[in-house]
């Protein structure tokens, strides 16, 4: 999948992996490299400004964590952010199936 | 040999993600809490994925280019972050200008209740004419007469009942606007004592702003009250001489300050 593809869910992505509980920027990285089989590999650090996006829209929360030395930002859900993902969710299956339909019916 | 995954920052630096934090330190705009935080996020980020790959067996050399190369270009990262930083900066700054723009607003409303105090000692020098007259020659509805004549039964003539109306409105008006500037003043002096800081008045930006804006005011007032006085005489060219004289008085007291502290930076920045 294409970069700029991707980013424009990138955010629901973020949202949907945040789902498990409170993740540090590189964790969640990986998860999202790991649970789309490596489909979804972005530049790493564009994670950074969507999860500050997030933070400033009140989707996130965000609070330092020191692990094995090194100190790292943990981000989670907030309420809003919970809400938001329950909603992009089901406007993204509603896309997606539309999409399937149409693509289904032209092959 | 130490473990990779539990790598302290007071070991030997990585010279190459070193080189890429320093980098990005001089590309980043905005608030410093929000610069280190991208700092310091992305030299968590960066170790961390430098240890994932000597974990699973590259060399530390192709470790610290390979985590760089997948966490993008510099220029590209900084210029996403700074853009999320652009909307905190202009909330900073609209923030940091609510506090001027009321000083100026009640400095604004003080000049205004000095040029009613004015207007009254012109008014008892010189006649109500000479401040609220309206040209000669100017008709009033008989509506507006007659609600003028029940205000000021003493009144003889429309006229005199609305120069008495025009004078007990203005005059009424300006010291009510006067007292607003007033409290607005005082209270904001209170509140920064509150807070126990000074008021955050950028005074160069604060004066120059005033004495331009108080400048403009009394030059076109001014002039105006010097035209009304050239075509129609002693028919209300007061109310202009006083708030233009204000307004330059005020406009040269701003600019002395501006001056003074534009000097004052020059001397220290020497």
């Amino acid at each position: 999948m294409g970069n700029e593809q991707l980013k424009g869910h990138l955010e629901l992505l973020l949202l949907e992996v945040l789902a498990a509980g409170p993740v540090h920027g590189y964790d969640i990285i990986t998860r999202l490299r790991d649970r789309s089989d490596g489909v979804f590999d972005l530049p790493e650090g564009t994670v950074y400004p969507a999860l500050h996006r997030l933070e400033k829209t009140g989707w996130l929360r965000s609070s330092w964590s020191t692990e094995g030395g090194r100190r790292r930002r943990l981000y989670a859900l907030t309420e809003e952010g919970r809400a938001a993902l329950v909603t992009q969710r089901a406007s993204w299956r509603r896309f997606a199936t539309g999409m399937h339909a149409v693509l289904g019916a032209a092959t | 040999m130490s473990d990779p995954t539990n790598r302290g920052f007071d070991e030997a630096p990585r010279e190459l993600v070193e080189r890429y934090l320093d980098e990005l330190y001089d590309a980043l705009r905005g608030p410093a809490r929000h610069a280190r935080r991208v700092l310091a996020e992305t030299e968590a980020h960066l170790h961390d994925a430098v240890d994932a790959r000597v974990a699973a067996g590259a060399t530390p050399a192709d470790a610290e280019r390979s985590a760089i190369a997948d966490f993008g270009p510099v220029a590209d990262f900084a210029r996403a972050c700074n853009r999320v930083s652009a909307r905190e900066r202009a909330l900073a700054l609209l923030a940091d200008l609510r506090i001027p723009a009321i000083f100026l607003v009640g400095v604004g409303f003080f000049a205004i209740g000095l040029s009613g105090a004015i207007d009254r000692v012109l008014t008892s020098a010189f006649g109500a004419q000479f401040v609220f007259g309206d040209p000669p020659g100017t008709r009033y509805s008989a509506a507006d007469c007659q609600h003028w004549m029940s205000l000021h039964p003493q009144a003889a003539t429309c006229t005199q009942a609305y120069l008495a109306e025009a004078r007990d409105d203005g005059l009424a008006q300006r010291f009510v606007i006067g007292v607003v500037g007033v409290l607005i003043l005082v209270a904001l002096l209170w509140w920064s004592r509150l807070r126990t800081r000074a008021l955050r008045v950028p005074v160069p930006l604060v004066s120059a702003v005033a004495a331009a804006a108080f400048g403009t005011a009394g030059v076109a007032l001014t002039g105006y009250g010097v035209n009304r006085a050239v075509n129609f005489g002693s028919h209300g060219p007061g109310d202009f001489f006083s708030a233009g004289g204000v307004c330059v008085a005020f406009a040269a007291v701003a600019a002395l300050v501006f001056a003074r502290t534009w000097e004052a930076r020059r001397t220290l920045s020497r």
